[in-house]
């Protein structure tokens, strides 16, 4: 047995305010609010496409983000995709930690790449492939541009193995020890954002927190969570619609200047603000439905056999990798 | 400045989450026994606030990113135990989630920028603020300073966490197993970019949500500052007055910084060697200075004075290293403030400058 997926709100708890559909609660078409796509911050005077600032590239990036962790991102509907989201997360949480510390513990390229072929076939049987897709070749790439210093002679000294430039009569360029340690670091990476958007895409946020609270996080921070989850997505849509009635009130480009810094000021000082508001107002609506401060939570349901059996397993692989590292090393 | 999974060892996670844990749980428990009831939905609102600030990043090298935390303004409006949790429940959306931070260094992370931050923030704008009015612009320079101050040592925390991979986990041939870059590259890089970059943002971005809040609707400050223009601060309302009169003023925040810096001073033994050889000039690596020798000078002047007392912070026979530190922060502190105690002195007996009265006269 597993815990309830989407349990009814208890009484403590406000009712979700999140849309089923964001942009149905828009005043602007859809088409204009999509980015990109001729809104007030894309196109100038001239009709010729103009870049987003920053901050509204990022604002586009919190929406787009937000309405990807909303929406179930879990794309599979094979035997072990369904597997996998019948787990209870008391037990795909530690396997997920386990399989994440032998990653780490492990001391060779070759075995973190092995693991990184092992958590990408994870990935794709458990239909995450969107999940690979998005991060599991973005994050390393950047993770490779940080670390790329650090692959030459100056920054990590051993056997240059692709000279760049001469100083002083010594060859300085990409060592050896340089290429081993940024792959490591590198294929850690990789590995660990696969495995977590894996477990976030086989786990319903809900049964996640269910599952944090059943492994011994304390009640008040899984109630806190669950709100603020909750009303992320609400405040990220009025923080996006402040700056695009902001956008379409401005004439001409956008300056990064004093004024714009006040305007971002004032904006996250209204949605505090707003915030405020609305916490007041959700607290009101817990109280009427009997909040008197106490944390109620459904008892957790007993773990079954497929439970131990995941967690059992992740313990082998585990084993198994930092085995192979050894013979490797 | 999350710092993803991969970049520490296990080992560091460990202790970090052994730090952050307790942490969290004095925090929960304190929140839960102060808090009132319509204080819930306002910590999670925060939460997701200080997620939302949290999402601007701006890449700078050295392994991680710079960008906004939105810790110090949670400070000064809700108090730091109610940052501390607001901020670890944003934390976790980024790790679970978005993949931003990694899981093993959730408590690495945590300890950064939801307990140091939002501590040394606070710390900060108490400091500063003093018993100022709400309105007055010395709150606004203290809100700056407290995002300013609060983000670098974070920064800074990062850095030393980083840089401690490749002093203390290498493989048998050297190779580092972790984050590569040392110490003194971390901490440059981090304190570069947060110093220029990221600390303004965030002074500018607590201050001027601060700012709003006290022009526009001040009683959203009430909870942290019941006592300020009205009467000073309360914040974490009833932690201060439970806490009675603990209160932090300019000299105990000096005596603590004192403390916490002697307190750290051993962590000079983990530096190996002189920056510039500068007691060992033997110690030079001539060939990466395109040097041929010793510079004659640096050479003759090296051992001119060698009747010291603690020659190199420890005792004549090297042994103790770590009480031979700390003595000698402790003799330096002490040779220092006489020093100054004795020019200020001076300076008070031949420019007439007059002892401060401890309580202004009433005005008739």
């Amino acid at each position: 047995m597993t815990l309830t997926p989407v349990r009814p709100a208890p009484a403590s708890m406000p009712a979700a305010p999140v849309p089923a559909d964001p942009a149905a609660r828009r005043p602007l078409p859809a088409w204009l609010t999509e980015p990109g796509n001729g809104s007030a911050a894309t196109l100038g005077r001239s009709g010729r496409r103009r870049r987003h600032s920053f901050l509204e590239r990022t604002v586009a990036d919190l929406a787009d983000a937000s309405s990807r962790a909303t929406a179930d991102p879990g794309d599979g509907t094979g035997a072990a995709a369904r597997w996998l989201r019948r787990r209870d997360p008391r037990a795909s949480l530690p396997a997920t930690v386990l399989l994440l510390l032998a990653i780490a513990l492990v001391h060779s390229p070759v075995t973190v790449a092995l693991a990184y072929l092992g958590v990408v076939a994870l990935a794709i049987g458990a239909g995450a492939g969107t999940v690979v897709r998005r991060v599991g070749v973005a994050v390393p790439l950047a993770t490779a541009l940080v670390l790329a210093p650090a692959t030459l002679s100056i920054i990590t000294p051993g056997e240059v193995v692709w000279p760049l430039w001469q100083w002083h009569g010594a060859t300085h360029g990409v060592t050896a020890t340089g290429l081993t340690t940024a792959g490591l670091v590198i294929g850690r990476v990789a590995c660990s954002v696969v495995l977590v958007g894996v477990l976030a895409a086989a786990t319903p946020w809900s049964r996640l927190l269910a599952g944090l609270s059943g492994l011994g996080m304390p009640r008040f921070v899984v109630l806190v969570t669950t709100m603020a989850y909750r009303y992320l997505v609400l405040l990220l849509e009025t923080l996006d619609e402040m700056f695009l009635a902001r956008r379409a009130r401005s004439v001409g480009r956008v300056r990064h200047d004093r004024a714009a810094r006040s305007v971002v000021a004032s904006t996250m000082g209204t949605l505090v603000g707003k915030a405020h508001v609305l916490a007041e107002e959700v607290h009101h609506a817990m109280t009427a439905r009997g909040y008197d401060g106490r944390v109620r939570t459904l008892t957790p349901a007993r773990l079954g056999w497929a439970d131990a059996a995941m967690v059992a397993g992740s313990l082998l692989v585990a084993a198994g990798l930092l085995w192979t590292d050894l013979r490797v090393r | 400045m999350h710092i993803p999974d991969g970049y520490l060892s296990p080992q560091t996670c460990a202790a970090t989450f052994a730090i952050a844990v307790p942490a969290l749980a004095v925090a929960s428990r304190r929140v839960t026994r102060i808090v009132k009831t319509r204080d819930v939905p306002l910590l999670a609102m925060f939460a997701a606030v200080s997620f939302l600030v949290m999402m601007l990043n701006v890449p700078v090298p050295g392994g991680t990113t710079a960008h906004a935390v939105g810790a110090a303004m949670i400070a000064i409006v809700l108090g730091p135990w109610g940052a501390m949790i607001a901020v670890s429940v944003a934390l976790g959306f980024q790790a679970l989630l978005f993949g931003d931070g990694g899981v093993l260094a959730l408590g690495a992370n945590i300890v950064n920028l939801a307990i140091v931050m939002p501590w040394v923030a606070w710390g900060v704008y108490r400091l500063v603020a003093g018993r100022s009015p709400l309105t007055s612009s010395r709150r606004i320079a203290a809100s700056f300073l407290a995002g300013y101050v609060g983000i670098t040592a974070a920064a800074l925390g990062t850095a030393f966490m980083l840089g401690l991979q490749p002093l203390l986990f290498r493989a048998a041939d050297g190779t580092p197993l972790y984050s590569p870059y040392s110490m003194g590259q971390t901490m440059s890089a981090m304190a570069f970019a947060h110093l220029l970059v990221a600390g303004p943002v965030e002074g500018l971005l607590t201050a001027g949500v601060f700012g709003y809040l006290v022009r526009t609707d001040p009683a959203r400050l009430a909870a942290t500052h019941a006592r300020s223009d009205r009467g000073p601060d309360s914040t974490d309302a009833a932690a201060t007055s439970a806490g009675g009169s603990r209160r932090l003023t300019p000299a105990r925040a000096a005596w603590l910084f004192v403390a916490a810096m002697t307190a750290l001073t051993p962590l000079g033994l983990l530096a190996p060697g002189g920056a510039f050889a500068e007691d060992a000039p033997h110690e030079l690596d001539l060939d990466s200075l395109g040097l041929q020798a010793i510079p004659a000078g640096m050479e003759r002047f090296s051992g001119f004075w060698s009747r010291t007392l603690l020659a190199d912070y420890g005792f004549g026979d090297g042994s103790n290293p770590v009480l031979a530190y700390l003595l000698s922060a402790v003799v330096g502190i002490a040779v220092c403030a006489a020093a100054v105690y004795l020019v200020a002195l001076v300076a008070a007996r031949t420019g007439g400058v007059r002892p401060r009265p401890a309580h202004p006269a009433p005005r008739s």
